[in-house]
């Protein structure tokens, strides 16, 4: 399939070990939200294995208990994972991975992995990639179980403080990417664009609007820039 | 409703999302397909921190002061766990 690069595997892995502590909170709310919405703790857990988002799962679980249609909640999964259509095009593109790692890393694709993979040119790769990845699958996974068994304790605690540490690390992975005027002008507009999409309760697309639309806006601006 | 069906339907779909960009046939060698890639991560990363600094207003503040005390550290560091320590530290300070 491919040769595996332990070390950069393990560093993959180790990087996203701060975003662990994010997992937790998020586990509880969705386990809550689980239980509300009368999902069964197996089923609660295999949604976790194998839908793998901890926004798209807590908005199901929501929908669920709303009692909305199940077309509904299908497309708004869709939706709201659209946006990782780009990523993989943007893994194609940067890291090139061969054919055989493709089911895989889809299948344990997040926002998180992604990002600390492509900012770093040290990072492209699909060794470094996979422990990434690896690491939030486990993390995920690993909390939504603690969850369902030490739910009620758990919710006891203010978890709330440490989940700043998502978009923290975000914030962090931006600057870290930032080198010119322009990506400083896409990052300007993408703001923009995700506040419109709010104020118009776009919220739950704003990521793949603003995907397509600063991309779209980089490409015309550095294109420009480059002709003039 | 089935709810075991709609869960791994779901599944399925989400799945597909993120199965298509890999295996979707589109010309890679485009230059203009390459540029809007390489801004990409820059929109998902502001559209994925801008929700959170609304979220509580009266926290602002405090969460901009964390952002620029993580950046600076990671900044000086070049360490991104660094970074997030020292965001996360500051955050909780002033928020205690």
């Amino acid at each position: 399939m491919f040769n595996l690069d332990w070390r950069l595997f393990r560093r993959g892995f180790v990087t996203l070990l701060p975003l662990w502590l994010v997992a937790a909170p998020f586990a509880v709310t969705y386990v809550i939200a689980a239980r509300t919405a009368e999902v069964t703790p197996w089923q609660a857990q295999l949604l976790s294995l194998t839908l793998y988002s901890a926004a798209a799962q807590l908005a199901m679980m929501q929908l669920l208990a709303s009692g909305t249609a199940a077309w509904t909640i299908l497309l708004t999964m869709v939706v709201m994972n659209l946006h990782q259509l780009l990523y993989g095009l943007s893994i194609r593109k940067q890291i090139r991975p061969t054919a055989g790692s493709y089911p895989l890393l889809a299948w344990w694709l997040t926002d998180a992995a992604y990002g600390v993979a492509i900012a770093d040119p040290r990072h492209q790769n699909v060794s470094f990639l996979l422990g990434a990845e690896l690491s939030i699958f486990i993390a995920w996974n690993l909390c939504t179980a603690l969850a369902l068994w030490f739910g009620r304790l758990l919710s006891q605690f203010d978890l709330s403080q440490v989940s700043f540490i998502a978009p923290l690390t975000f914030f962090l992975l931006l600057v870290g990417v930032v080198k010119s005027r322009i990506d400083l002008a896409v990052v300007g507009f993408s703001v923009a664009l995700t506040l419109l999409c709010m104020v118009l309760g776009l919220g739950r697309v704003a990521v793949v609007l603003v995907a397509i639309g600063g991309g779209l806006f980089g490409m015309w601006l550095s294109g420009l820039v480059e002709r003039g | 409703m089935d709810t075991v069906w709609v869960l791994m339907v779901a599944a399925v779909l989400v799945y597909l999302c993120r199965l298509s960009g890999f295996v979707l046939n589109i010309q890679q060698s485009s230059a203009a397909l390459a540029r809007f890639l390489a801004f990409v991560p820059l929109a998902v990363f502001s559209a994925l921190v801008v929700p959170s600094l609304t979220r509580e207003p009266e926290l602002l503040t405090v969460k901009l002061l964390a952002l620029a005390a993580g950046g600076l550290v990671m900044r000086l560091s070049k360490q991104l766990g660094l970074g997030i320590m020292a965001g996360l530290l500051i955050y909780l300070w002033l928020t205690y």
